[in-house]
Order: C-alpha cells, then sequence, then structure tokens
C-alpha cells in the first residue's frame, strides 16, 4: 500500500463570521498543530478526519484512508463495562485493555472509572488500532503526569501513520516531526522540527526563554525540553 | 486564612492546611484528591468530621465562584447577558446595580460584544471567558479554577491571571495539571492519595540554588520574570 498523504487544496470552511482557510499537505510522522483558542484547529481536525466537509475545494488523499479522532473523551462512551467498550472498537480487546492498563477491571462499570482511566481506555483502542490518520485533539487533558508519559510512548511507537495532535500543552509532547500554527482561521506550516523553531513567532515562553539563554533545541518532545533545560548557562 | 482541620471526606485525609489570601495551585495525580480538596474548599462537599473555616466563616455562609473544565455544562440562562447577571439576580440586587456590574465585568475580561449572544454557539475561549465573569461578577470570597486550563492557550492563561490579580479577589485556589501554571501562584500544595504531600510558599525571594526543572514551579517563576524583563 502506498504511504498515506492527504493534501488540502484551496480548502474553505465557514462558521458564522469565522472562516477556515488550509493549502497542505500532511505525510507519515507526527504534526503538532498549535495556535490560539478560536483559531479553527478542532474544525481543522474535524475536515481531516471527514466530520466536517469543506465549503470550497479539495482534500485528497493518497495510500489508505482509515482515519481516528479523538476529541472530548466523556462522550465516547457506548456501552456499560470496560469488557464492552474494548470489545466496541473491533480490534484486540485484551490488547487494548492491557495497554490501557485496566486488567482486572474488565467487567467495571465505564461510569466508575475516572476520567484519566476513560481517556486511557479510548487512547489504547486508538492507538493500537489500524489507522492511516490519527487526530487527537487535546489528547492530555484531564491527565496527569505518568499518564502524560504513558501517552507520549504510547504516540512515539507510531512511525508510518499520519498523527496530528492538536495541543496547548507543550510540555507533554512526544516527539514532533512538523510543527504548523493556526492563526485567525489560517493554517501555516512552519516546518520541520527542529529547524523551525527559532522562526516561531508565537512560541510558548519556555521556548522562548531557552532562545534568550542561547541553548539549542533538538525537538519539542519532554524529554528534549528537559535536556535542553540541563544545558541553560549558570 | 483558610484553614482546614482534622479533616476526613472522601479520599482526605488532612490533619491541618492552612492557605493564605492570594493564589493557591493544587497539584497531584489524578486521583488524588483535587476535585474533592475544591469541593471541600466551596462547600459543596460538607465535612463528616474535623472542620473547613474561611476567614473564620464557614464556607457554605461564603461567596464561592467556580469554574471547571467545561463550563458549557453548567450554564444556566441561553443568553450570556442573563447568564452573568444571574448570581446577582439570585442574590436579589437590583436591576441597576446588577446591569452596572455586568457590563464593567464584561468590559474588563473584553467580552462586551458578546452580550447580546446566545450561549449556544460560543467558542470554547468564549464560553471560558463567560463562565470566569459569571464566576467573579459577585466577588466572591473564594474563586476555585478546577482544571480551567487544560483547553487554553498561553496567551488566553495570562490573561485570565491579569484579570485575577486585578480583581482583588482573596482567595484564588486552581487545580492543574500543568506545570507552568504553576509560575503565577502565591503557594502550592501537591496531593497525594489524599494527603498533603508538599506545600510550597512561593512568594520569598527566588532562592536560586534550586534545580532548574520542569516540575519545578520556580524555574516556571524565573521562566517568567526573565521573560517580561526582555520585554517579550
Amino acid at each position: 500500500m502506498n504511504t498515506p498523504l492527504i493534501r488540502l487544496t484551496g480548502v474553505i470552511r465557514k462558521k458564522g463570521a469565522f472562516t477556515l482557510k488550509a493549502d497542505a499537505e500532511f505525510g507519515t510522522g507526527i504534526h503538532l498543530l498549535t495556535g490560539r483558542v478560536g483559531s479553527g484547529k478542532t474544525t481543522l481536525g474535524e475536515l481531516l478526519a471527514g466530520i466536517g466537509e469543506p465549503d470550497s475545494g479539495t482534500i485528497r488523499w493518497n495510500g489508505g484512508r482509515r482515519v481516528m479522532l479523538l476529541q472530548d473523551t466523556s462522550y465516547h462512551i457506548s456501552t456499560m463495562t470496560v469488557q464492552e467498550e474494548a470489545g466496541s472498537w473491533h480490534g484486540d480487546a485484551e490488547r487494548i485493555i492491557r495497554t490501557a492498563g485496566l486488567t482486572g477491571k474488565e467487567h467495571t462499570d465505564l461510569l466508575r472509572l475516572s476520567r484519566g482511566e476513560v481517556r486511557r481506555l479510548e487512547l489504547a483502542a486508538i492507538l493500537t488500532g489500524q489507522y492511516d490518520l490519527i487526530v487527537l485533539d487535546e489528547p492530555w487533558a484531564g491527565l496527569d503526569e505518568e499518564a502524560r508519559r504513558w501517552v507520549r510512548q504510547l504516540i512515539d511507537s507510531h512511525a508510518h501513520e499520519i498523527i496530528v495532535i492538536i495541543s496547548h500543552d507543550l510540555t507533554s509532547l512526544p516527539h514532533i516531526d512538523q510543527l504548523w500554527e493556526m492563526e485567525c482561521g489560517r493554517l501555516k506550516r512552519l516546518g520541520q522540527v527542529p529547524a523551525c523553531l527559532s522562526e516561531w513567532t508565537l512560541a510558548p515562553p519556555l521556548v522562548r526563554y531557552l532562545q534568550l539563554k542561547g541553548v539549542q533545541l533538538s525537538g519539542l518532545s519532554r524529554e528534549e525540553l528537559e535536556e535542553a533545560v540541563c544545558r541553560i548557562p549558570g | 486564612m483558610i484553614e482546614i482541620l482534622s479533616v476526613r471526606a472522601g479520599i482526605l485525609k488532612i490533619p491541618s492546611c492552612t492557605i493564605h489570601p492570594g493564589i493557591c495551585a493544587i497539584a497531584g495525580p489524578n486521583g488524588a484528591g483535587k476535585t474533592t480538596f475544591l469541593k471541600l474548599l466551596s462547600g459543596i462537599l460538607p465535612v463528616k468530621s474535623g472542620s473547613v473555616r474561611i476567614d473564620g466563616k464557614e464556607p457554605s455562609l461564603c461567596t464561592i465562584g467556580w469554574v471547571g473544565e467545561y463550563p458549557d455544562r453548567n450554564i444556566l440562562f441561553p443568553r450570556v447577558y442573563d447568564e452573568l447577571a444571574s448570581p446577582l439576580r439570585f442574590t436579589r440586587q437590583s436591576c441597576e446595580s446588577s446591569d452596572l456590574k455586568v457590563r464593567k465585568c464584561a468590559d474588563d475580561l473584553g467580552i462586551t460584544h458578546l452580550l447580546d449572544r446566545d450561549m449556544h454557539g460560543l467558542s470554547g475561549g468564549e464560553l471560558i471567558l463567560v463562565a470566569f465573569a459569571a464566576a467573579c461578577i459577585a466577588s466572591p470570597d473564594l474563586l476555585i479554577l478546577d482544571e480551567t486550563d487544560s483547553h487554553l492557550d498561553e496567551r488566553f492563561c495570562h490573561q485570565l491571571e491579569e484579570y485575577i490579580r486585578r480583581s482583588g479577589i482573596r482567595y484564588v485556589v486552581f487545580s492543574t495539571h500543568r506545570p507552568e501554571r504553576m509560575a503565577i501562584a502565591d503557594e502550592m500544595i501537591r496531593l497525594v492519595r489524599g494527603e498533603v504531600g508538599e506545600h510550597l510558599c512561593l512568594t520569598e525571594e527566588a532562592d536560586h540554588t534550586f534545580p532548574d526543572h520542569l516540575s519545578n514551579p520556580w524555574f516556571w517563576r524565573k521562566v517568567q520574570t526573565e521573560l517580561s524583563k526582555g520585554g517579550t
């Protein structure tokens, strides 16, 4: 099968006074999409996942187009128990439960799980599944440090798919290949990480601070940030 | 002072804990009792044993503002104006006085243009601002933000923080999983399995012998201070 690739040409999507415009190509690898609240990131995620349709322009696929989108977990439960929910994903239910760290809780009512556990179950199902494109919209929301590390490791094990992470949470990231920014509905490709980081005008405080201190960042993952912080002179 | 004494409630087991006026961050892993702790402070969760006092008063006798992670789940009215006015109307303030307060609060938060809008159809960020305004409008003794930052960008959080500082609200307690958010706090409580695992005062002059590390609130304080010095 061809390696998956999505090409957006002249894509326009309107919602009231808001207009999203995108010309872009997403290939295999891990993409980070950042931008201000309300800038259109979630709308783009929905277009990529095929939930929304552009008003004009085209979204073309090369290779397979099995797609999965993670949004707010608590709305995604469709069954009663952990076992049923894992089974509903048409994957390896036992592997999903094991990956989520929920072995022994197979018969637990989903509503009795903590929010973090529900999210782990869903992320495990998505990230052990067979997809060509996975869009993760704020995957770290509500998760603690240990769970964040777990999500990172799970994402890092994916190399042959297109993964688009939408997040404001810039201290929890896995390895990132490409950086994108949404500004008032316009999608901009900043480029390959880490080369593009010096031209990141809306960079978060930590990245600006490291630049101020003359520390070169090798990437945006949590581990790379921590390593860079250790190299701050003085 | 907020004083917690010999409290056992849900998972929480707190022999004694004092929170000073200012901004207090609550950290800790999932299930450590952060939300329970906030519910305890707000009076939503009554204590079975022990006591919680806010400047000597029971929480249920104080005015409390609360903003959660998903404010759209707690909306009462269809129009932004009415949502903002509701805490004032519920305490039977006059129309004139509540109208003045609604307009002042909306102006302070830059949401005057939203007042006549339907709550339904606001963007995620606008919704947070409206919920935040509704929580602050009655000048609460205590404002609680329960992981409100999980869907917010850096500048947005900063805007809220500036507002909190200017608002003069005596106690602000917020929970978060984002280490960089600790920079704004005057003190930090880390809960571990329902107990206070760490309680740091962050108002004294920074001791620069601490290690630079992403989980260290002092490090984020330094990042913030040095960036604002640089004018960025």
